[in-house]
């Protein structure tokens, strides 16, 4: 659009547009663009998640004039760091407020996050042409989960420490380099006070990286155009609308349930998605049962469930090594994934078989992230509101049949599975539904 | 979605609920964002305060002391016969900042000001014998030569006003209060 | 003036409690609590001052002889109904460290901007006399899975009848707790400031409490202000829904005679 006219009237807006042709960028984006005129509820998610970032961001500023990072401990034990959180908690004034709307909104971005990838993966988002739109979305899911991770360390914590110690680790499995790599992220040979200074750096810093990724990822998406519940191409101008005023009022109202939701925790439960132990400053003991935060649970059971080595003709493949392999592989495969599918037909809707490996994907998912919540070598069980529904006992001898680890591994050969074998061989063997001729026309061609 | 008999019947209701939706959602955004820059305000453990208890007791006639509560400095100075005649004498001089000595005293042996210079904020020297005092006697700021005279008032230099003088009370002979009155 | 006169009746069996605590390695209780009615639960959940008061005074004859409260500023005990004057009568009851002009260590009265100190001379000394320096408690109840509830059952959990190691206790919560039996073995002539005479159960509720609101001071502001932020998100839900509606029919309307925007644009 930038060619175009300016289409404001006000000389001051008309005059500035003229010489800077931003406004007219967003205007022309939301009025002239045409957007499929179907979208369903489950595309509110990406301006939910944006709107997340925003309200992270904004969060983030105001605590970071009062947050302090630094391990000094006073004569009761607690460190500088977990002691400015607290007085942000105490002192400040509608500060428990900010901190809360920060900690649980880290988690209602990854709600916002998770539920937009699924819907992008069960319509067929990520085919072509929109590769480049799936890779970027890769790109923020991986910067959101390492800034969750910065952020999580910097209440210095019990398990803040635990974590800043355990994930730092993992770079050691890289051979030759590992080691030097471990040295440089910790600024010496133990988790301490350089770590954390540089984790607040980094902290501060990223989400405005994250944010610039996020716009290409929208420049991209009006680029290739919006996908749709159909997974079909726009046709004519009757499959159409503007973005504004139809999909603004829609995500207006979207974002009003999300937001009710979000700040009914914020309220009420605003340390019901956190761990509990964190809420003491770490005096560097690790807690004998280390978990990540909820949205990091599956790639961490994929870290873990591997504790064999691997012998390749001499090659030894440590399980540590492997298992960081897998927690890598896994996030690396999803940026392969429009490639991976050879199916023709975007919207899992006309596909009547990967629509049950897709829902068997999601539960995979799930179960994952309860198994990188239990511990490895006991019996595995489903939490439900009723009680544990076991899925593992104990055998004699000490073996235990269907441990939290058998669990892990069936599952994430399964993860693997979906985009290595399940997808290609799908597309190439599954006999699709018949489309629709277009949005507007839903009798069949 | 489908059009009903009323959204069609009536379009000026329609609007109204758009632009109170409009309304309503911009209500909430202003008040996240009084609610975030509220954060920035005085913290609960640092707000009130600022107040000290100074003893008189030890300081010598034509000399003073230094009192300091958090970054704020005040000046105590026990004033010489001499000086407050000199600063009763400038009540009736054309001053920059028209103030007799009687209103900037409680009682005339005492002089209580706070240490800032109005020009710049730098703390003038001249409160303990033997500091520089500048022409009049009084106090002199090393920043940019402001000089104040024995009742801390501008006769030279860059200053606009006075050295201002702080809310002070006698707690007894022996003992002032600055930082709240009486 | 009930505050001031506190500490004063600090008894022998603060000096009885005094001992080691012990972090346990999990947040996790080792069996089931035994689920509590408190006041502060609930979407409406509100403390009870009174309560509070009676739990601080526990908490002093109890708890503070090895424990401290760092993140508790004097100043807010302004939370649980105590007047300004109790309040700092209170905080100058306790001895705060601090380096005197002469360069010396040395003690003041507390202030209102103290926070309750800890009365164990200095960490080194706590862990080589009892293993381990007794935690700070200000979080304590956010700290564990089950909050208030695992604080009570671990206080009202000791059994010493069961056979430990050296130098540690039963305890139903904790199997193998290093924090020994708060309660002496005769509490009959122990009564709050008001006179009543509370049992054991009745003192670890009240403690517990306060440990609740020492963690969460702000939860009744917090409720108040869910009330009020959900039922505007609420009416914006429901207002927007409408607005959707509306702009729906327009839209609607507008592309069954001229379309949308041009998809090849």
């Amino acid at each position: 659009m930038a060619g175009s006219r300016s289409p404001f009237k006000n000389p001051l807006l008309k005059g500035f547009d003229e010489r800077l042709p931003v406004l007219r960028a967003v205007h022309y984006s939301m009025t002239s663009h045409a957007y499929p005129k179907n979208l369903n509820y489950w595309w509110n998610f990406g301006s939910i998640a944006g709107i997340m970032l925003v309200v992270m961001i904004l969060t983030g500023l105001f605590l970071a004039m009062h947050y302090k990072p630094s391990v000094q401990e006073d004569t009761y034990g607690i460190n500088q760091a977990f002691r400015s959180v607290e007085h942000i908690m105490r002192d400040v004034q509608g500060g428990m407020f900010l901190r809360y709307m920060h900690s649980v909104g880290a988690s209602f971005f990854f709600i916002a996050v998770i539920f937009h990838m699924f819907r992008g993966m069960y319509y067929g988002s990520y085919k072509a042409p929109r590769e480049v739109l799936w890779v970027l979305g890769c790109v923020i899911l991986i910067l959101m989960m390492g800034i969750a991770f910065l952020g999580y360390s910097l209440v210095w914590g019990v398990m803040s420490f635990a974590a800043a110690e355990v994930i730092t680790q993992v770079f050691t499995a890289i051979p030759i380099l590992g080691d030097d790599i471990l040295l440089l992220l910790r600024g010496g040979e133990d988790v301490d006070d350089a770590l954390l200074n540089r984790f607040f750096a980094l902290h501060f810093l990223l989400p405005f990286v994250l944010a610039g990724v996020v716009i290409l990822h929208i420049l991209t998406l009006q680029t290739v155009g919006s996908n749709n519940p159909l997974g079909i191409d726009l046709k004519s101008k009757k499959d159409t609308v503007s973005f504004h005023p139809y999909y603004t009022f829609k995500d207006i109202f979207g974002l009003s349930l999300f937001f009710t939701i979000y700040l009914a925790v914020v309220a009420w439960a605003p340390e019901r998605l956190a761990e509990a132990i964190n809420n003491q400053p770490t005096d560097y003991n690790l807690p004998s049962h280390i978990v990540p935060e909820w949205y990091l649970l599956p790639f961490y059971a994929i870290l873990k469930v591997f504790t064999w080595d691997l012998n390749i003709f001499g090659l030894v493949i440590t399980g540590k090594q492997l298992g960081a392999l897998a927690m890598a592989g896994s996030l690396g495969i999803l940026f392969l994934l429009p490639w991976l599918d050879t199916s023709p037909v975007r919207s899992g809707r006309f596909r009547p078989v990967f629509k049950v490996f897709f829902w068997g994907f999601v539960l995979c998912c799930l179960i994952l992230a309860l198994v990188g919540a239990q511990t490895s070598g006991e019996a595995f069980f489903i939490p439900t509101p009723f009680g544990r529904v076991p899925l593992g006992f104990e055998g004699g001898n000490g073996f235990v049949w269907g441990s939290t680890q058998q669990w892990g591994v069936l599952f994430t050969g399964y993860y693997f599975a979906y985009f290595i074998v399940i997808l290609p061989v799908l597309g190439l063997f599954e006999k699709p539904k018949q489309l629709p001729a277009s949005i507007s026309e839903p009798v069949l061609a | 979605m489908a059009e009903t008999p009323t959204d069609v019947a009536n379009p000026d209701r329609r609007n109204f609920i758009v632009l109170s939706t409009m309304a309503m959602a911009g209500i909430g955004a202003a008040s996240a964002g009084v609610a975030l820059v509220r954060t920035m305000t005085p913290t609960r453990d640092v707000a009130g305060g600022g107040v000290i208890e100074v003893s008189l007791d030890g300081i010598a006639e034509g000399s003073g002391i230094v009192a300091t509560v958090g970054r704020k400095k005040y000046s105590v100075r026990r004033r010489t016969a001499a000086e407050i005649e000199a600063a009763v004498a400038g009540d009736s001089e054309k001053l920059r900042h028209q103030e007799t000595d009687a209103e900037r005293v409680q009682r005339p042996e005492w002089l209580v000001l706070r240490l800032q210079c109005p020009h710049l904020g730098c703390p003038p020297q001249g409160t303990a014998a033997g500091e520089k005092r500048g022409d009049f006697g009084g106090f002199f700021c090393p920043c940019h030569n402001s000089q104040f005279d024995t009742s801390g008032r501008i006769r030279k230099g860059p200053s606009p006003s006075n050295l201002p003088v702080p809310k002070y009370f006698f707690a007894s002979d022996e003992m002032i209060v600055i930082g709240k009155e009486a | 003036m009930r505050f001031g006169t506190l500490l004063k009746t600090l008894s022998t069996a603060a000096v009885l409690s005094a001992g080691a605590a012990a972090t346990p390695a999990t947040a996790e209780p080792a069996g089931p609590l035994e689920s509590q009615t408190w006041s502060f639960t609930g979407p409406l959940g509100y403390y009870d001052e009174m309560q509070l008061q009676h739990g601080l005074y526990v908490y002093q004859t109890r708890c503070q002889a090895c424990h401290s409260l760092g993140l508790v500023r004097f100043a807010s005990l302004s939370g649980l109904d105590v007047s300004e004057e109790a309040i700092k009568a209170l905080a100058s009851t306790y001895e705060i460290p601090y380096i005197n002009d002469d360069g010396d260590r040395d003690t003041r009265p507390g202030v209102m901007n103290d926070s309750f100190p800890w009365a164990l001379d200095n960490p080194k000394r706590a862990i080589a006399t009892y293993g381990k320096a007794p935690p700070d408690l200000s979080t304590m109840a956010r700290a564990r899975i089950g909050g208030a509830d695992y604080v009570y059952n671990l206080l009202v959990g000791y059994d010493d009848a069961h056979e430990q190691p050296e130098g540690a206790y039963y305890n139903k919560v904790m199997k193998v707790i290093k924090m020994p039996n708060p309660w002496p073995a005769d509490m009959s002539d122990f009564e709050y400031p008001n006179g009543t005479r509370p049992s054991l159960e009745q003192q670890a509720r009240d403690v517990t409490a306060f440990l609740n609101w020492t963690a969460d001071p702000y939860l009744e502001e917090r409720h108040q202000w869910g009330i009020i932020v959900v039922l505007y998100m609420l009416a914006l839900t429901v207002l927007s829904f409408l607005a959707y509606r509306v702009v729906a029919a327009k839209v609607h309307a507008k592309l069954e005679v001229e379309g949308g925007p041009d998809p090849e644009h």
